[in-house]
C-alpha cells in the first residue's frame, strides 16, 4: 500500500491512477496533518511526499515521520536545485523526484524503496551479488566474474556502503558518514579519489557505468541489480 | 548683531594699551573722589581708596594693569595727599614708610585678586566647554544621517567660533587642527572608518586656534567621528536587510513560478502517458493524436525547464556549487539520462587523453551537455549519429557534440547562443525545436561562469554541426549573471 501526501488534487489523482494501473494499492492525503494520521492508521509500505505542502513544509512532515517511522519516503519537488534534494535525502528521505516526472520513474523508485524496506527487516545478507560483482561480507572478499578484486579497507567500505543501499541515491555527506564516520570539509575530494579507484578496480567506465552511477551535485547510486 | 557687539567688546578688552590706559584712568578717578576729603581725615585712611581701586583693576583688567595702577596710586597719593601737596617731596619721613607699605600691599592685592579672577574665568570657560560638549553629544546621538551631524555641529559651533561649519572629505593623514588658509581651520575626524573626513571652520577673522580651542575642537571631532561611524554602520545594516529581503522575494517568486508551471505539466504529461498505455483500446487515429500530444508535452517540458533555469540565472539566484568532478562521470550521467530521448539515433563517445578532475558545478555542467545533446537530437534525422567527444588539451578539457544533421546556416554561429538576448521576436527555433535558443543561452551562461568558452560551427569534414565548450583545468570562480 502506498500513501500519497500531495496538496494538488490533480497530481494526487494522476499518481493514484498511474500507480493503480501498475497494480499498487493507493491511499492519499491532501496535507501533512492528514498524511501523518493516515500513516499511523493505515501503515503504508511507501510514502510519496510532496515537499510543497500548504499546512506544513514538506521537510517538517518528513522530520515528523522520521521521529518514529522507518517507512520508505520518496519526496516530490517542483524546485530543481540540488541543495533541496540533498537536504531531503539527508533528512531521511529515501529518494526524490522532480516534477514533472514519469510514472515509470516513480514506479522504479517505489520498487527500490520496497526492496530496501524488506531488506531492513531481514537480518542482513552474507553475500551481495549484482551483475557478476559479488561481495562476501563475512569473508570481506570481493569478486568480479569469479576474479578476486583487491580493495583497500576504505575502498571496501565505500563499495559495501553503496551496495547495501543499491538502487538508492546516497549523498556525499551520507557516504562520508558511513565510511569515515563524519562529514568532511574538503569538498569531498578524498571521497571522489577513492571512488575513482573503486571504479578503476571494477573496470567501471564512468562514461558508460555498469555499477556506480554519478548523480551530479547530489551523490552516487549503485546499480539496483 | 549682539554677537558681533560682544565680539568687539571682547577684542577691546584684550588690547593691552586700552587696559593699561583704563587702569590709569581708574586711579585718577579714585584720586578725584578722595580729593574733597584731603585735610578732613588722616591721609593714611585715604590709602584705602587707592587700595580698592587696585583690587577692582585686578579683578576686571588683569594683573599687569593692576601693577601699573599700584605704582600710579603710590605716585598720586604722594603728589596729592602728603604735604607738601602737589610735590613728590615728603615732609614727614614716616610717609615713605606709608608709601612702601601701600605699594607692597597693593601689589599683593593685585596678584591675589587677578589670580582669583583668572581662576574664576577658567572655571567659567570650563563650564561653557562642558556645556558645549554635552550639547554636541546630545545633538549627535539623535543624528540619523550625515547631514544631521553637520547641522548639529554647525548650530552649536558657529556662534562659539564665529565660523561657518561644514563636514568635508579631507586629506586623510592630517592629525591635528590645522589652519588651511587665512580663515579656514581644518579638524580631522580621525579613524580610518570615517574615510578621512574633516570638520571645516571658515572663520570671520584671521587667527590661529588657542590650545583650549584645539582641545575642544578635537574632542568635538572625536564625538562626530563616533556618530558618523554609528550612522554608517546603521546604514550598512539597513542595506543588508533590504538585500536579504529582495533576495527572499526573488526566491519566493521563482519557486512559486516553478510550482505553478510544473504542477500542470506533471499532470499533463502523466495523463498523456496514461493515455498512451491504453493504445489497445484506442482507435488508430486517436493514437496518432496521442503521439502528437506526447511530442508537444515533451517539448513544453524542456522549454519550461530551460525557462526556469534562465529565470534563476538572470535573477542572479543560481550560484555555482563547485566540487571536483571528472567530466567523464558527468557525461556518463547525462548519457544515462538521455537514453530514452535519443530514439533510434546512434550516440557515440570518443575520449582522447587523460581527463583529469576539474572543480565544477556538476549539476549545471550536466545540464549543458544535456542541452547540447538534446539540441543535436532535435536537428538530426531519427537514424542520425551524434558523437560526444572529450579531449584533454593544453590547460583545459574540450567537450564537443557533433551531429550529422543539416548544420548551421551561414551567420548562425555568431548569434546562436544569443537568441534569447537579441530578442528577434521569436523564442522558438525556426527548425522546430522550441526553446533551443533558450537552452543554448543557458549553456553559454553556465560555461562562461566556469571560465570556459562555448562555440558552434559546422563540421570541417562532412556535414552537420559541432557545438563545443572548454573548461579550464585551474577553474575560475564565478557567479552566473
Amino acid at each position: 500500500m502506498i500513501l500519497v501526501i500531495e496538496d494538488e488534487r490533480d497530481v494526487r489523482r494522476l499518481i493514484q491512477r498511474s500507480l493503480e494501473a501498475l497494480g499498487h494499492e493507493v491511499i492519499d492525503a491532501e496535507n501533512g496533518k492528514t498524511g501523518l494520521e493516515a500513516l499511523v492508521r493505515q501503515k503504508p509500505d511507501v510514502v510519496i511526499l510532496d515537499l510543497g505542502l500548504p499546512d506544513r513544509d514538506g521537510m517538517a512532515v518528513l522530520a515528523a515521520i522520521r521521529e518514529w517511522s522507518e517507512v520508505p519516503v520518496i519526496v516530490l519537488s517542483a524546485r530543481d536545485g540540488e541543495s533541496d534534494k540533498v537536504a531531503a535525502l539527508e533528512a531521511g528521505a529515501d529518494d526524490y523526484l522532480t516534477k514533472p516526472f514519469s510514472a515509470a520513474e516513480l514506479s522504479v523508485r517505489i520498487k527500490v524503496a520496497l526492496r530496501h524496506a524488506a531488506r531492513a527487516v531481514s537480518t542482513g545478507e552474507p553475500v551481495i551479488t549484482v551483475e557478476g560483482l559479488s561481495v562476501d561480507l563475512a569473508a570481506r572478499r570481493v569478486t568480479l566474474e569469479g576474479q578476486e578484486i583487491h580493495l583497500t579497507p576504505i575502498e571496501y567500505k565505500l563499495l559495501t556502503a553503496l551496495m547495501r543501499h543499491r538502487g538508492k541515491v546516497l549523498t556525499h555527506g551520507q557516504i562520508m558518514k558511513e565510511v569515515w564516520g563524519r562529514h568532511s570539509n574538503d569538498g569531498n575530494q578524498g571521497l571522489r579519489i577513492h571512488m575513482q579507484h573503486v571504479r578503476e578496480k571494477l573496470g567501471d567506465d564512468p562514461l558508460s557505468p555498469r555499477f556506480i552511477f554519478t548523480e551530479p551535485g547530489i551523490g552516487y547510486r549503485f546499480r539496483m541489480g | 548683531m549682539r554677537v558681533v557687539k560682544a565680539a568687539k567688546k571682547d577684542a577691546l578688552l584684550r588690547s593691552a594699551a586700552f587696559r593699561h590706559g583704563a587702569a590709569v584712568a581708574v586711579v585718577v578717578a579714585a584720586s578725584l573722589l578722595a580729593l574733597p576729603l584731603r585735610g578732613l581725615t588722616d591721609p593714611d585712611n585715604l590709602t584705602m581708596v587707592y587700595f580698592t581701586a587696585v583690587v577692582m583693576i585686578a579683578l576686571k583688567l588683569g594683573l599687569a594693569p593692576a601693577i601699573v595702577g599700584s605704582v600710579v596710586s603710590v605716585a598720586l597719593f604722594n603728589f596729592l595727599f602728603t604735604p607738601p601737596y602737589y610735590s613728590f617731596e615728603a615732609i614727614n619721613p614716616a610717609s615713605y614708610l606709608t608709601f612702601g607699605i601701600m605699594l607692597v600691599s597693593s601689589l599683593l592685592a593685585a596678584v591675589l585678586t587677578s589670580g582669583l579672577s583668572s581662576r574664576l574665568a577658567e572655571a567659567d570657560q570650563q563650564k561653557t566647554e562642558t556645556r558645549l560638549l554635552l550639547d554636541v553629544a546630545r545633538a549627535l546621538s539623535s543624528a540619523v544621517s550625515r547631514s544631521d551631524v553637520e547641522a548639529g555641529l554647525s548650530r552649536l559651533l558657529s556662534p562659539r567660533y564665529q565660523a561657518r561649519v561644514t563636514l568635508a572629505a579631507g586629506t586623510a593623514g592630517a592629525a591635528a587642527v590645522t589652519r588651511l588658509s587665512g580663515l579656514v581651520w581644518q579638524v580631522p575626524l580621525g579613524g580610518e572608518e570615517v574615510g578621512g573626513d574633516v570638520l571645516l571652520l571658515e572663520r570671520g577673522e584671521p587667527g590661529d586656534a588657542s590650545d583650549a580651542a584645539r582641545l575642544e575642537l578635537e574632542t568635538v571631532a572625536a564625538l562626530a567621528a563616533q556618530a558618523l561611524l554609528r550612522i554608517a554602520n546603521a546604514e550598512a545594516a539597513a542595506r543588508a536587510t533590504a538585500n536579504q529581503e529582495s533576495e527572499r522575494l526573488r526566491n519566493v517568486l521563482l519557486s512559486s513560478l516553478s510550482h505553478d508551471l510544473r504542477t500542470p505539466l506533471t499532470v499533463l504529461s502523466g495523463t498523456v502517458a496514461n493515455l498512451a498505455r491504453m493504445r489497445k483500446r484506442l482507435p488508430r487515429d486517436a493514437m496518432e493524436e496521442v503521439a502528437q500530444l506526447t511530442r508537444q508535452v515533451t517539448r513544453l517540458q524542456t522549454f519550461t525547464g530551460n525557462l526556469l533555469k534562465m529565470a534563476a540565472i538572470s535573477a542572479g539566484h543560481l550560484r555555482l556549487h563547485r566540487e571536483p568532478y571528472s567530466l567523464l562521470e558527468i557525461a556518463g550521467a547525462t548519457l544515462q539520462r538521455l537514453g530514452e530521448v535519443k530514439g533510434e539515433r546512434r550516440l557515440l563517445t570518443q575520449v582522447s587523453g587523460d581527463i583529469p578532475m576539474i572543480d565544477m558545478d556538476g549539476a549545471l555542467i550536466e545540464q549543458v551537455i544535456a542541452n547540447l545533446i538534446d539540441n543535436a537530437i532535435q536537428h538530426t534525422e531519427p537514424e542520425g549519429t551524434i558523437i560526444l567527444e572529450l579531449q584533454r588539451q593544453e590547460g583545459q578539457v574540450r567537450v564537443s557534440i557533433r551531429d550529422d544533421g543539416p548544420g548551421l546556416a551561414p551567420g548562425d554561429d555568431a548569434v546562436i547562443f544569443e537568441r534569447f538576448k537579441t530578442g528577434d521576436g521569436s523564442l522558438s527555433d525556426r527548425k522546430g525545436g522550441g526553446g533551443h535558443g533558450l537552452g543554448l543561452a543557458i549553456c553559454r551562461g553556465i560555461i562562461e561562469a566556469h571560465g570556459g568558452i562555448i562555440d558552434a560551427r559546422n563540421n570541417p569534414e562532412g556535414r552537420g554541426a559541432c557545438f563545443s565548450f572548454t573548461l579550464p583545468l585551474g577553474g575560475a570562480s564565478g557567479r552566473l549573471s
